[in-house]
């Protein structure tokens, strides 16, 4: 069972470690750059960092020595660790019980003779091996990118000790995960509640860190026991005693989780209500269900208001940040200078409009369109699953699936968009940062058609390769937000190429939050929307439908 | 044919290696109810998508009252109540949302005939359908087939999943449903099922239509194996000489035979020996094609096995 169960993770392990590894290869390659081409030098660059690192402790650990290379990749690298390995436990824990269980694996491993508890103990042992390869490789990655940018060196065997402080934590949220598997009866819902479990950890220790009421609580989340660690900075350390007690709570949530799952019955949940009501025999009435494309935002209403929560919440939490990072990217260093007008479009525009329209609507329309992306992963999954082919005997003409997938994208994200616009608009209030109420409408309703865009590609590809067009798309998405980011730190200490930023999907946006509709760009994302559902349309007349 | 419901004319899906539908030429009467049987593998589900529209001929047509099944697909749908062979993932969608889904993009759907069917089948539709067991996804699966009653069921292998109790209430569904004017193609690999409701049966192996039967023809080909345990003595020359008795096996105190058709002959042979037990077995229709229809079989051997059907 722990070699399948470690294979099953061989390519979660390649993908969480290459993202890892490229992040890292850009943090190493831009210390170098930043350090070697400011006008003051890696102190400089610490005194800058190290105002965004106060106001940024919610997120990220207090940064340490950050004018030395391992204190610059502690913050700025491995701060994110705990979040983004944290994500792939929550859904690995998730997958492994839940979701095997709904795909009939675990009764099939079940029926093999192999106990409950030793099936979930082997599942935490291969999930725990796998953390340890997937850091090792970033590791790896880190050091040689350090060595080969000019960056500066780094012991091999410290980056290991901090990759090993983000085990036990990861390991006691995937096992979180294997515990609300049995709580709840779904692979979706368990993840939802195991994701809430992690967030309220993960956010615990970051009020830890930055107020002084939740200090004494900041122990209770095993993320605490990592920031404990902090062996990349001189005279730095491995706090193995912090580490041992969070894998010892790992193993009572462990028994817990076994517990719970041998004492249900599978497909079921460990608390069993008995339904009192009597069978029911009519159809619904719900008008929503007859109505074209709003029949598919009604099925996702969960997702939905899980989504535009998630985004509202940012963004609130994001507008408290404006102004600290303003002050940094206003400092007048060379580098910062460069960075600002880049990535963030300061220069002629009014700063804090600038950074809003360029940082949050930019990284909302990444958000609008990896919505997109599930969706066209929906749209594959209709066909695979046989709907498609059901919804079409029932009398629905091909051309009108077509439409209906791309209308009901846009309305889901129009839903979204407004609750995010909401929170935007009451943040700016909140904190006092003048922003025009017709540019945040504006600048919400141009992420409108990035998010078309990105259906109607994604909807063309899924014709003809279902399972390449999400994976695709996703590194479309990928590359196009590391463009203007990635651009400073390449090019410096010159100005980056117009055509090197142009091949961001998301250049076609503009800034209208400051600068109003770039019609190039919106003329161009129109097109592509409509190239992609016209190729749709041919595709989805000629193809043969079902399994 | 002067009122075929269904036409098809050289119908061929070539998957190539000999995989797929071969030339097939066949006619479904108005209300007829015709079974199409056929082993795993043997193009029924090929054949059912193509009249569906939903997967494209590589040669010839077929029509569906008069209505081409490709050009008109969209007309031809309208008209048709669909089960099919798999029953497509609704996940968290609750029986009654998964109905009240189909009934929209329909329309005309009479809500009463829906309570009236769940009823008959004992379905609630107030469950999630991933909560559902195989057999209560097919009863939802007959239900949005039933639910708007079309002039014509396409349903593939149907009774897939269903208790005897359920099978039962099926055929006399589809009983119903040809009284009320409707025509039936149903698929099946199931010798005794199609007897139950078929008027007449459409036999197709490797991609290719082997014969059309009358139900008459059908009850000649329904051979059983019978095994006969006796106490003493065999009776077996008495055996041998009853009719529709064939390959009589004699061992000690046992004996093995075929029987065609009625069972009466054999039961008079057995006369007043003491049987201590005895076991009939139906054929295969692998078994039933090899004895029955060798000369009529497609030539080349081709691989069926990864065919769906």
């Amino acid at each position: 069972m722990f070699w399948i169960a470690l294979r099953s993770q061989a390519w979660a392990i390649l993908g969480w470690g290459g993202f890892l590894s490229l992040f890292a290869t850009l943090m190493a390659a831009s210390y170098g750059r930043i350090a070697a081409t400011s006008s003051g030098d890696a102190a400089t660059l610490a005194q800058a960092l190290a105002n965004v690192g106060r106001q940024a402790g919610l997120l990220l650990p207090l940064p340490e020595r950050l004018d030395t290379l391992g204190g610059f990749l502690q913050w700025f690298l491995f701060g994110y660790f705990p979040l983004f390995l944290g994500i792939w436990a929550i859904i690995a824990g998730t997958g492994v019980a839940r979701g095997a269980e709904e795909r009939g694996l675990v009764e099939q491993w079940l029926s093999t003779g192999l106990r409950r508890w030793r099936l979930l103990g082997e599942q935490i042992a291969a999930f725990a091996v796998a953390l340890v390869l997937a850091c090792l490789l970033v590791e790896l990655v880190t050091e040689a990118a350090a060595r080969l940018s000019g960056a500066g060196e780094i012991p091999l065997g410290s980056l290991f000790l901090k990759g090993l402080a983000a085990v036990p934590p990861c390991l006691f949220v995937f096992t979180l995960g294997l515990l609300t598997s049995s709580l709840v009866a779904t692979r979706r819902n368990a993840l939802g509640l195991a994701a809430v479990g992690f967030g309220a950890l993960f956010v615990l220790n970051g009020l830890g860190r930055v107020t002084d009421w939740a200090k004494p609580l900041r122990w209770l989340s095993p993320f605490y026991a990592y920031d404990r660690s902090d062996p990349l900075v001189p005279g730095g350390h491995f706090d193995l005693l912090s580490a041992l007690v969070v894998l010892a709570a790992t193993a009572a949530l462990a028994a817990l989780a076994a517990w719970a799952f041998a004492n249900r019955d599978l497909g079921a949940t460990i608390i069993r209500r008995r339904s009192e009501r009597g069978p029911q025999r009519l159809p619904t009435r719900n008008p929503l269900l007859a109505l074209p494309a709003l029949q598919a935002v009604w099925e996702q209403r969960v997702g939905l208001a899980v989504w535009s929560a998630a985004i509202g919440a940012y963004a609130f939490f994001y507008m408290s940040t404006v102004r600290p990072f303003v002050g940094m990217f206003s400092s007048g260093d060379r580098f910062m200078s460069l960075q600002a007008r880049v990535a963030f479009g300061f220069g002629p525009r009014d700063a804090v409009a600038a950074f809003v329209g360029t940082s949050w609507f930019g990284a909302a329309g990444v958000l609008l369109a990896a919505f997109a992306v599930t969706q066209v992963s929906r749209w594959a999954s209709e066909d695979s699953e046989g709907r498609l082919e059901m919804l079409l005997s029932a009398g629905v003409p091909r051309w009108r699936v077509v439409l209906e997938r791309p209308l009901s994208l846009l309305l889901a994200a129009a839903v979204i968009l407004a609750f995010m616009s909401a929170t935007i608009w009451a943040g700016s209030r909140a904190y006092d940062l003048h922003l025009s109420t017709r540019g945040l409408v504006l600048a919400s309703l141009m992420i409108l058609p990035v998010t078309l865009a990105f259906g109607a590609a994604g909807s063309a590809l899924a014709a003809f390769r279902p399972r390449v067009a999400v994976v695709a798309l996703a590194a479309v998405l990928l590359v196009s937000y590391m463009i203007p980011y990635s651009a400073a730190p390449i090019f410096a200490p010159d100005q980056p190429p117009d055509w090197f930023l142009r091949l961001s999907v998301f250049k076609l946006y503009g800034i209208p939050l400051t600068d109003g509709v770039d019609r190039g760009g919106l003329y161009t994302l129109v097109a592509i929307s409509a190239l992609g559902l016209a190729v749709t349309l041919v595709a989805m007349q000629r193809r043969e439908v079902g399994r | 044919m002067a009122d075929a419901e269904i036409v098809t004319r050289g119908l061929t899906k070539d998957y190539g290696g000999g995989r797929g539908l071969f030339g097939l030429d066949l006619e479904v009467a108005d209300r007829e109810v015709f079974g199409f049987l056929g082993p795993n593998g043997a193009g029924k589900t090929t054949t059912i998508r193509l009249l569906m529209g939903m997967i494209r001929p590589t040669a010839g047509s077929a029509f569906v009252h008069g209505l081409n099944c490709q050009k008109d697909a969209v007309k031809v749908k309208k008209r048709v109540g669909y089960l099919p062979g798999e029953l497509p993932q609704f996940g968290g969608l609750k029986g009654a949302e998964v109905v009240a889904l189909l009934a929209g993009l329909r329309g005309g759907v009479d809500r009463q005939r829906v309570a009236s069917l769940a009823e008959r089948f004992d379905l609630d539709l107030g469950r999630r359908f991933r909560e559902y067991s195989r057999g209560n996804k097919q009863k939802l699966g007959i239900l949005l087939a039933f639910m708007h009653r079309p002039d014509l069921l396409i349903l593939d292998e149907p009774t897939g999943g269903l208790d005897p109790l359920n099978q039962q209430e099926f055929y006399r569904l589809v009983k119903e449903a040809q009284n009320d004017g409707a025509t039936v193609f149903l698929s099946s690999h199931i010798l005794s099922e199609v007897d139950h409701v078929c008027d007449r049966v459409g036999i197709i192996r490797r991609g290719r239509l082997v014969r059309v039967a009358q139900l008459e023809e059908l009850h000649h080909i329904r051979v059983h194996k019978m095994e006969v345990e006796f106490a003493a003595g065999v009776p077996a020359e008495a055996v041998r000489a009853a009719t529709g008795v064939e390959n009589v096996e004699v061992g000690d105190r046992r004996l093995t035979c075929t029987v065609r058709g009625s069972f009466d002959d054999l039961m008079h042979a057995l006369g007043t020996a003491t049987v201590l037990n005895l076991t009939s077995h139906e054929p295969s229709l692998e078994e039933v094609f090899l004895t029955y229809y060798k000369d009529e079989l497609p030539e080349a051997p081709v691989p069926a096995s990864t065919v769906r059907a």
